[in-house]
């Protein structure tokens, strides 16, 4: 099923490269997460996903910027493809054409919260 | 320890090593540099650590196939197989091997340790004493295992807060319940405390009260269910002994085994209403002992001396010999068969061990065999082992590779004998006689498993793994070191060493088998053929035991009776006799018995007369004594007639010596002869029928029906004299057992090796023996090519084995004081030797027959 379906942790992934930019390596990846929706992940956990979404094709990557705190290593940066682009614009348009056709008391009942 | 430039601010070597080692190569850098920049921001050990094992995830790890250098090189259980089944026959020669030898290492086990957790389950139990006497008998010390009635109390008075005692005693005796009525074996009577002092669990019952009122009965479920079958057995009166008892306790399955064997318990109260048992000398129950700390065990043990002088110092001046007391610890009691006239059930520590050292030899074998043709078959390997060096593979990994092949060898060998040894232990149990139950819920079993997969991977993989993968390749390849000449020393001498196994178990077999033919075939002094004993083992018939004899001798197949305390190998009380007019006294054994005894038994009368009824006198005191008794008092035949004796601890009843009697063994072969008084009249506990020899059916349903006739509902219970002599020697029996099979184990393994061996040998030299039958060689001299260095070895073993097996029968011997002269016996020893000659030159020849018959141009023809 590669390829088709966007997980609900491979969209917040994907989401979190994007706003990264250029420092979307594992160990940002791991505290943005952290900071943004408040879960606590493993860089080994984090590889997993990421090492899938790239055999997906939605992600690419590459080895830069290697510095001192690395021990003079370097990174594996991550970056969106453009098919990672597609679906996660996809999935955007599927979830706001939802949140339209709801309607609005069922809000209201039970707040946002 | 040097550290790496980038590794400053230190990632813990092994994590590092342990993502180098583990990971995906192309992950390496990514993963170090992760953890260690993260690892720099939160400085923290334990979260570091954390990410690193998170780390090792299928995604991250190698896969097990494209390791660092080489599929082949890694332990690879696929490649293991191959190579195991490749060598075919040796695989299963091996398997077998081991097998067998499991075979034997777990019932060993099993019995073993069921051997040595008898009494362990007591709660206190290494606080618990058995209170023995010990006295001496003609200068030879020894252990007594029944002390009286008082003992307990005085104890406990003299050494108030010290020492807590319980006294048991063991009976026989005839149960009733309503209609039904069975005479029980295993009754023992108790102090009340008996359930708390000791731990045997109650099902129903309180342990503090079950036995507080004399009528006080306690069942084991077993004997319940026997009696009451399905009702509630608690409340129900039974009867027993003329009383009536009520049922106030039912024991539970007892957690391990016990000396003291029993089904019923009575309360001692009901025993301590009779008189006698207050007196100092009427021994007959076992006295235990309670302490509350080593402290007072000590000061109590150092008091015993003067304890015995306190309340029979005069009886020992009387009698000019002294009794001591001495404490046995509850853990040694059932090994301590050193002890006489003890109620108790003893193992025989020496029999387990023996079983314990000939299974360690058996498997010692097998691990033997494996060694061996491995190392035999390296050579073949060689070849193998060199390719493996140059495509890269380490030592370390081919090291692996080999013991893997071990591994899976034993582990095949332990589930195979795991799965058969449940079919042969009734096989084992009939054969030697035990009664070994398999409980693999033990967790000590899995332990003991998995030492001894280490064990013997360790003992009989390590060398010839490290032999094969020391093989330099460059060498190997150019053809050079194929010859195998490697370890040929190491292989004689394994080859040897089963053989001297082998050898020295089937002499030991052999000696023993004739020790015990010796025993049974020994000339004892007394007929002992068509023997009956019948026990006294009620108070009705005791009565009548005049009555008794005259109704037995009534019928043509009964030829003599005779009423006796004791029968030949049965009980012979110790007494100290005192000579009138001489002031030495004499330790002697005693047996009350009637005027027909030397008749009945067709003991030989040296000199003087046998008892005879013709003189009135006789019965207020005469006396026989046996030829030893004479010559421990260095007294003549004519010198000793006449005499008086007394025994002045019993009476002052003066005795005139009548005749002198033949010395007959009426003890155990494993004792000397011992100083022996014939004693008219007195208590008599069994009836001795002799009969004719074609007559025993008839002759003992006349016994079973005079029995009837006199006492009701009472069943009688005989044995052949016969046979409960030999009983005297089921110890040795099933030593012998024990022997035979095992050597025979152990020549079959050592044969297959030496099967093993043959073939590789047969084959390896297929083409020297092609191009020597060319040259004109006949087959048998091709034959005797073969089997000569394989006669050289067993002719060396041989020499080693017969100086042990000298030694360990010298010293099984000891216990027996009628033994075998065992260098009227050397041809066992060539004997032995000669039958593993034999068999192993046998399968030489079978082996090797076919190569030596092949035609030669075929050998020789191939390249």
């Amino acid at each position: 099923m590669k390829g088709t379906n966007l997980g609900e942790f491979e969209e917040l992934l994907l989401l979190i490269v994007l706003i990264l930019e250029d420092q979307a390596y594992v160990l940002k990846i791991q505290e943005e997460i952290s900071n943004q929706v408040q879960r606590d992940t493993s860089m080994g956990a984090l590889h997993a996903s990421l090492t899938r979404l790239e055999e997906k094709g939605f992600l690419t990557s590459e080895m830069t910027g290697a510095t001192a705190e690395r021990g003079g290593r370097r990174k594996r940066i991550y970056q969106l493809s453009s098919d990672g682009k597609i679906v996660l614009n996809q999935v955007r348009t599927q979830r706001e054409s939802l949140w339209q056709q709801a309607p609005k008391f069922s809000l209201d009942a039970y707040g946002t919260i | 320890m040097p550290m790496e430039p980038y590794n400053q601010n230190g990632l813990p070597r092994f994590a590092e090593l342990l993502i180098s080692r583990l990971c995906k190569a192309e992950l390496q850098e990514e993963i170090l540099g992760n953890l260690e920049e993260a690892y720099h921001a939160h400085g923290r050990k334990i979260r570091l650590w954390r990410e690193c094992l998170l780390y090792l995830r299928p995604s991250c790890l190698k896969s097990i196939n494209s390791s660092i250098h080489h599929p082949m090189f890694i332990f690879n259980p696929l490649l293991t197989i191959r190579n195991l089944r490749k060598q075919g026959m040796n695989t299963i020669i091996n398997i077998a091997g081991f097998t067998i030898g499991l075979l034997c290492v777990f019932f060993l086990y099993f019995y073993v340790s069921s051997e040595l957790k008898y009494d362990t389950f007591h709660k206190d139990y290494h606080e618990i004493y058995r209170v023995l006497r010990t006295a001496e008998m003609n200068g030879s010390p020894f252990k007594i295992g029944v002390t009286s009635g008082p003992y307990a109390r005085a104890l406990e008075t003299d050494f108030e807060g010290k020492i807590y005692t319980c006294r048991a005693s063991l009976e026989t005796s005839l149960v009733k319940y309503k209609d039904k009525q069975f005479f029980e074996e295993h009754i023992l009577f108790a102090d009340p405390d008996f359930f708390t002092f000791f731990s045997f669990p109650l099902a129903s019952g309180d342990p503090k009260d079950v036995l507080s009122q004399a009528n006080n009965v306690v069942f084991s479920k077993a004997l319940a269910k026997k009696y009451f079958g399905d009702e509630d057995p608690i409340g129900q009166i039974i009867e027993t002994e003329g009383e009536q008892f009520i049922v106030t306790g039912i024991m539970d399955e007892i957690p391990a085994k016990s000396h003291l064997e029993f089904n019923m318990v009575l309360s001692f109260a009901f025993l301590d209403k009779y008189e006698w048992m207050s007196n100092w000398w009427n021994n007959g129950l076992t006295t235990y002992a309670k302490f509350s700390s080593p402290q007072d065990r000590a000061y109590v043990e150092s008091q015993l001396q003067w304890f015995m002088e306190k309340y029979m110092g005069d009886d020992f001046d009387q009698t000019k010999s002294r009794m001591g007391l001495t404490l046995e610890p509850l853990s040694e009691t059932y090994f301590a068969s050193d002890v006489r006239y003890d109620l108790a059930r003893h193992g025989d520590l020496k029999s387990v061990y023996i079983l314990a050292m000939v299974a360690v030899a058996i498997l010692f074998i097998a691990c033997f065999n494996y060694v061996n043709m491995s190392v035999a078959l390296s050579f073949k390997r060689a070849k193998e082992v060199g390719v493996r060096k140059i495509m890269g593979g380490r030592k370390g990994r081919l090291i692996l590779q080999f013991l893997g092949e071990s591994l899976m060898v034993i582990l095949t060998a332990i589930v195979l004998a795991g799965l058969l040894s449940q079919l042969f232990l009734p096989i084992f149990n009939g054969l030697f006689g035990l009664e070994v139950t398999y409980d693999w819920s033990d967790p000590n079993i899995l332990l003991f498993m998995c030492a001894l997969v280490g064990l013997v991977v360790l003992s009989s993989g390590v060398y010839p793994a490290v032999l094969l993968s020391s093989f330099k390749p460059l060498r190997v390849m150019k053809g050079e070191m194929v010859k195998g000449t490697k370890g040929v020393l190491i292989r004689k001498g394994l080859v040897v060493a089963q053989f001297v196994i082998a050898i020295f178990l089937m002499a030991v077999t052999f000696l023993v088998t004739i020790q015990i033919s010796y025993m049974k075939n020994k000339e004892l002094g007394f007929n002992q053929e068509s023997i009956v004993t019948i026990d006294l083992n009620n108070g009705d018939i005791r009565e009548q035991t005049d009555t008794f004899k005259e109704r037995l001798l009534s019928h043509p197949a009964i030829e003599s009776v005779a009423a006796v305390s004791g029968e030949p190998g049965g009980f012979h009380d110790g007494a100290t006799i005192q000579f009138k007019g001489i002031d030495e006294q004499l330790k002697i054994r005693t047996l009350f018995t009637d005027y027909d005894f030397l008749e009945t038994l067709n003991i030989q009368l040296l000199a003087g007369r046998n008892f005879d009824r013709s003189f009135g006198a006789d019965m207020n005191g005469s006396v026989l004594l046996n030829r030893k008794a004479l010559e421990e008092l260095g007294m003549s035949a004519e010198e000793a007639l006449g005499k008086t004796v007394n025994m002045p601890l019993w009476d002052e009843y003066d005795r005139k010596i009548v005749g002198i009697v033949e010395d007959y063994h009426f003890q155990s072969l494993k004792n000397p002869i011992e100083p022996l008084c014939i004693i008219l009249g007195g208590r008599a506990r069994k009836i001795v029928v002799a009969m004719q020899a074609g007559n025993l059916n008839q002759g003992i349903e006349h016994m079973n029906n005079t029995w009837e006739e006199l006492i009701d509902g009472f069943p009688m219970h005989y044995t052949f004299l016969d046979e409960s002599l030999s009983r005297l020697y089921e110890n040795e029996q099933k030593q012998h057992r024990v022997f035979t099979s095992f050597s025979i184990i152990s020549l079959f393994l050592a044969t297959l090796g030496i099967f093993g061996l043959v073939t590789y040998s047969a084959q390896r030299r297929q083409k020297e023996f092609g191009i020597r039958k060319v040259l004109g060689a006949s087959v048998s001299e091709i034959l005797s090519l073969i089997s000569k260095e394989f006669t050289f070895l067993i002719i060396v073993a041989f020499m080693v084995s017969i100086p042990l097996a000298w030694l360990f029968v010298t010293n099984w011997l000891q216990a027996f004081s009628y033994r075998i002269v065992l260098q009227d016996y050397w041809y066992v020893f060539a004997a032995s030797g000669i039958v593993s000659l034999v068999v192993a030159l046998l399968t030489i020849g079978f082996r090797s027959l076919s190569v030596a018959l092949s035609n030669p141009s075929e050998s020789i023809r191939c390249e």
